[in-house]
């Protein structure tokens, strides 16, 4: 057997079609009691995710469309930190993936505990952009996919994809138990049973077992390395232009300390940031010494400090998945600088995060040559 | 609460005065906000120094007290003292490291005075969020552990059990007796050593408060000063030791013979064997590899012939876990292996030999019953002696091995005694330092002995003169004389080293001890802490810490022995209070902390989803916090606060 699986026959129209079906008779066969997946909201063109219990809900699903409101591998942790009572799955892009894996690392969900539907990403728009395009374009996703399969491109007249998609070389779905597969699969999307609660369950949905795509590794291969050029050419933009003291000072002085950043981090996971104690409270005579000191000092004091913080602790965990850049209101490009930075401190440990749930976080381990240079 | 902050700076002699302008210091310091008082003084940690402090709290109401002198690794503990006697929690004090950190790393005198003013400033900015801190006893567990029963083990086992508190004394071969039991004589009054060690021996086995662990071994140590568990694997001996009488007839039965480890291979042993005739205790072990059963499933003699049916092959290994409140390590050394020094033709020629192993030849009761003879039965007529044989060669050790010159010159008495034959002993130095090794060495020189002042080059069996075809040549230079020697001989004695044991690593990882350059395990401090370990409640004794002869071995594990007998009198000892805490608020349950801890002190509470420190486990590291990125862990008197209101000070003049 091959692990690959029709789908259904038809549609890259619409893959909300076929998609909606599978995921109606995942509830409707009693293979799961639950399933967290994007939806178009009632009266809104916008998709977000939803926890669907009754299959007669699953009335506007669309997990293909180009928009990640909210790094679904926070809710994934959110339902499996304790036993959710009942078998959940969700359908999750790859960023969320790696969020929700690096957060099984850190205790905060079990994999355990939930079904894993994974899908080659196609790469998504900022929210308030896809939101607007898709109100004037019905059938938005169904066109997206099309053309990002034909030409590697957003259809005409569509936003451009987030900077930060362009640049993410794991669009496909590892690690989840079934993945939803749109490329290098002519005819129509197919599914990969990545492991044995995957087989199992098209199996008992009786998916009609099919050949393993002849053209699907050699266009997964082109397609990853046309993001890797991407990210490239991000990582030395980044280090010529902006991570410089002097422009990284710059860049981060915009910053307006709305901490958005950190509460759409799925790898920010405290309960109570250190940000939020009385620790960068200081006394008032403290604020003048530092003014004394060089004559002028930018207040509030902490803002610098605080995105330094933040890289320190979860910048081994970032998987790229933007949402900081969404996130913020001043335009501050906080998912660029976070990744050119991560990708040196992960390289220092040898570290990819959500790749594997046997990668110790480095922070948990030590190796004796782990602090020599690898870049 | 009004701050009233007194500071100390110390001058250390000349230590810090030498290099820092303490006058300058302590007028600086007392410019700062909250301090009342500020002061110099030659020697903070004296008395007088110390009763200035006291007088000053009284005098001026101090809340908090700094102390810029050396590192708090030193005094922190004295200051504390005097602290808490003038009537203020102990934790009011800060101590400024102006001497290790300064004077004594800084080269420019004003740059120092300058870094030295810094360092007061912050501690001054620091201390007046100190709080007070308070301290925990925890009960100690009175018996005692001794791993290690050579005679550094036996000795200390000796002196608790005396002092009246139960000792497990553990030892992994099937008898005690360690090294010293091999030995012949012993340097320098050349006391049988059976003589003086049987004795104790024999008491460490009828001693009412001392548990033999024979054919034992520690596999796990957890806990904590006072209260340590650990696992012992008891190796099955396949023989019940309980019915078992000693008798010795399943020995002379058993038909399989093996080379003696014991007598370093000189002689055989069967494959069910005691040690040696004066084992403690006197009951065999069978040797799983060598026994003829084990092996092809037939044979069982030694089972046939015991009349108390104490034989039973079917004997498991079992762990027991024991629950005391010290632990002494006496796991001894070994003698290095000469092979890997290629030029002594160890291995190669026959009658090169080891030291140790003319102890096992020399022996009355040993494999040659007292025999001096070469390989081929023949008394020798020429013997060489050769010193520092891996030691004090950077090549090897570079560390002296303390023994070997004195056993060589007791070699050279017994071989002159016994044979009568020539000994021409190679010498670096003559290291015979302790009480009566000196005329020891006279004495010996008196006998005859040739000393040639030169180290050993080579050993071979290329004669020059045809008279010594067969014989082994040592050649050397006598840098008396700066002569090159050539020496005829018949038997070469290499004084090998004394070296870690080849699986000291592993120890030291059971015990969670530190090893140092040398290999040896780490004592806290090599003058004033001896016997310590960085471990609170673990003690060296013995060879395990650098090569000692008897004479050391012994006050050093009756030193180790007065550390245990003062936990176990006392029976509690005072928990560490610099201890980390977790923010049941903050924490998330991410158990990243646990990870880090290297004392395995924090748990998670499934329940409630969140990780707790156990407090008398707890070693005030601080990995926890360094790691917890939401702060919710912490560590006391090193909170976020203070360590920032310190650096903040330290940035800004």
């Amino acid at each position: 057997m091959s692990g690959y699986f029709a789908l259904d026959e038809d549609s890259r129209k619409d893959p909300a079609g076929p998609l909606g079906e599978f995921c109606r008779r995942l509830l409707d066969e009693g293979i799961l009691d639950a399933l967290l997946v994007a939806q178009h909201i009632p009266d809104s063109s916008m998709v977000q995710h939803t926890l669907v219990q009754s299959p007669d809900k699953m009335l506007a699903v669309d997990p293909v469309a180009p928009v990640l409101p909210v790094n679904g591998g926070v809710l994934a942790a959110r339902l499996t930190r304790q036993d959710p009572g009942g078998k959940v799955g969700a359908i999750l892009r790859p960023c969320e993936i790696r969020a929700f894996f690096e957060l099984v690392k850190l205790h905060q969900g079990d994999r355990e505990r939930i079904f894993l539907i994974g899908m080659d990403c196609m790469g998504t728009f900022e929210p308030p952009q896809y939101r607007e395009w898709a109100k004037a374009n019905p059938e938005a996703s169904g066109r997206f996919l099309e053309a990002m399969l034909s030409s590697g491109e957003p259809p005409q007249g569509a936003p451009p994809l987030r900077r930060c998609c362009r640049a993410c070389e794991f669009p496909t779905g590892e690690g989840a138990d079934v993945q939803l597969l749109f490329v290098g699969t002519d005819g129509g999307p197919c599914l990969f049973a990545g492991t044995e609660a995957g087989e199992t369950a098209v199996k008992a949905m009786n998916l009609k077992n099919v050949e393993e795509p002849a053209k699907r590794a050699k266009a997964v291969e082109t397609w990853i390395k046309g993001r890797i050029k991407s990210r490239d050419e991000l990582f030395k933009e980044v280090e010529s232009e902006i991570l410089p003291l002097d422009r990284l000072l710059g860049e981060l002085s915009s910053c307006i300390t709305c901490y958005n950043c950190r509460e759409v981090c799925p790898a920010c996971y405290c309960k109570s940031c250190v940000f939020e104690s009385n620790t960068f409270e200081h006394p008032a005579s403290q604020y003048l010494k530092w003014a004394k000191k060089k004559g002028v000092v930018k207040m509030p004091t902490e803002s610098l400090f605080f995105h330094l913080t933040r890289m320190l602790h979860m910048s081994t965990s970032c998987v790229g998945c933007g949402q900081c850049t969404s996130a913020c209101p001043m335009g501050i490009r906080v998912s660029d600088i976070f990744r050119t930075v991560a990708r040196r401190t992960q390289a220092v440990f040898d570290y990819v995060p959500g790749r594997s749930l046997e990668e110790p976080l480095p922070m948990t381990t030590y190796k004796e040559d782990e602090l020599s240079p690898q870049w | 609460m009004e701050n009233r902050i007194g500071v100390y700076v110390c001058h250390c002699g000349t230590n810090i005065a030498g290099k820092v302008e303490v006058e300058k210091v302590a007028e600086y310091a007392g410019s700062l906000p909250g301090v009342v008082i500020s002061r110099e003084y030659r020697f903070m940690c004296s008395d007088p120094g110390q009763e200035q402090i006291r007088e000053d709290i009284a005098k001026h109401r101090l809340n908090r007290v700094v102390v810029a002198a050396c590192s708090p690794r030193m005094h922190e503990k004295t200051f504390q003292k005097t602290l808490e006697k003038a009537g203020i929690n102990r934790y009011y004090l800060q101590v400024a490291n102006i001497r290790e950190h300064v004077s004594w790393t800084t080269e420019d005198p004003e740059t120092a005075t300058k870094k030295a003013m810094d360092m007061v400033r912050a501690a001054v900015a620091r201390v007046p969020l100190h709080g007070p801190l308070p301290t925990h006893e925890v009960a100690v567990n009175k018996e005692v552990m001794v791993v290690g029963a050579g005679i550094g083990g036996i000795q200390a086992a000796l002196d608790i059990a005396d002092g009246g508190y139960k000792v497990h004394l553990v030892e992994r071969l099937p008898s005690v007796g360690g090294h010293m039991s091999q030995y012949d004589k012993v340097f320098p009054t050349l006391d049988c050593a059976a003589c003086i060690g049987t004795p104790k021996m024999v008491a460490v086995g009828m001693h009412e408060r001392i548990q033999l662990h024979t054919y034992s071994e520690v596999e796990e140590v957890s806990g904590f000063v006072g209260q340590f568990k650990v696992k012992v694997r008891h190796k099955a001996a396949y023989v019940n030791h309980e019915v078992c009488t000693g008798c010795g007839i399943c020995q002379e039965k058993c038909p399989k013979k093996v080379p003696s480890e014991y007598d370093m291979k000189l002689g055989k042993r069967k494959a069910i064997y005691t040690l040696f005739p004066q084992a403690v205790p006197n009951k065999p072990v069978i040797d799983r590899d060598n026994c003829i059963y084990f092996q092809n499933g037939k044979c069982r003699a030694c089972e046939k012939f015991c009349e108390m049916k104490a034989i039973d092959f079917a004997q498991q290994d079992r762990v027991e876990e024991i629950e005391v409140g010290s632990i002494i390590v006496a796991t001894g050394f070994d003698q290095m292996d000469p092979s890997i020094i290629e030029p002594y033709g160890y291995g190669r020629y026959p009658n090169v030999i080891t030291g140790l192993e003319f102890e096992r030849m020399v022996v009355g009761a040993g494999p040659t019953l007292g025999k001096i003879q070469l390989k081929d039965g023949s008394v020798p007529k020429d013997v060489a002696i050769l010193h520092c044989v891996g030691s004090r060669d950077l090549r090897y050790h570079e560390y002296c091995s303390r023994v070997c010159c004195m056993y060589g010159l007791k070699h050279a008495h017994q071989i002159r005694e016994k044979i009568g034959a020539n000994v021409y002993m190679f010498y670096i130095d003559m290291r015979c330092f302790g009480k009566g090794y000196e005329e020891f060495y006279n004495r010996v020189q008196n006998e005859g002995v040739i000393l040639i002042r030169g180290k050993a080059a080579q050993v071979t069996d290329q004669a020059v003169l045809p008279e010594d075809e067969g014989r082994l040549i040592v050649t050397a230079e006598d840098t008396a004389t700066g002569e090159k020697v050539y020496v005829p001989v018949d038997m070469v004695i290499l004084s090998a080293a004394m070296e870690p044991r080849v699986d000291a690593q592993q120890t030291a990882r059971i015990f969670n001890i530190n090893r140092s350059k040398d290999g040896f395990f780490l004592e806290q401090h090599p003058k004033l802490a001896p016997v310590n370990t960085a471990v609170s409640g673990i003690f060296l004794a013995g060879t395990c810490q650098g090569p000692k002869d008897v004479v050391d071995t012994v006050a050093h594990a009756a030193a180790a022995a007065s550390k245990s007998l003062a936990l176990a009198s006392k029976g509690v000892v005072e928990t560490e209070s610099m201890i980390s805490w977790i923010n049941p608020e903050v924490c998330v349950g991410c158990q990243t902390c646990i990870s880090v801890c290297p004392a395995n002190a924090i748990t998670y509470n499934e329940r409630r989803g969140i990780s707790s420190v156990n407090e008398a486990v707890c070693l005030g590291c601080g990995s926890c916090a360094a790691t917890c990125p939401s702060g919710a862990a912490s560590l006391k008197h090193f909170t976020a606060d203070e360590v920032l209101a310190e650096v903040d000070a330290l940035m800004g003049a």
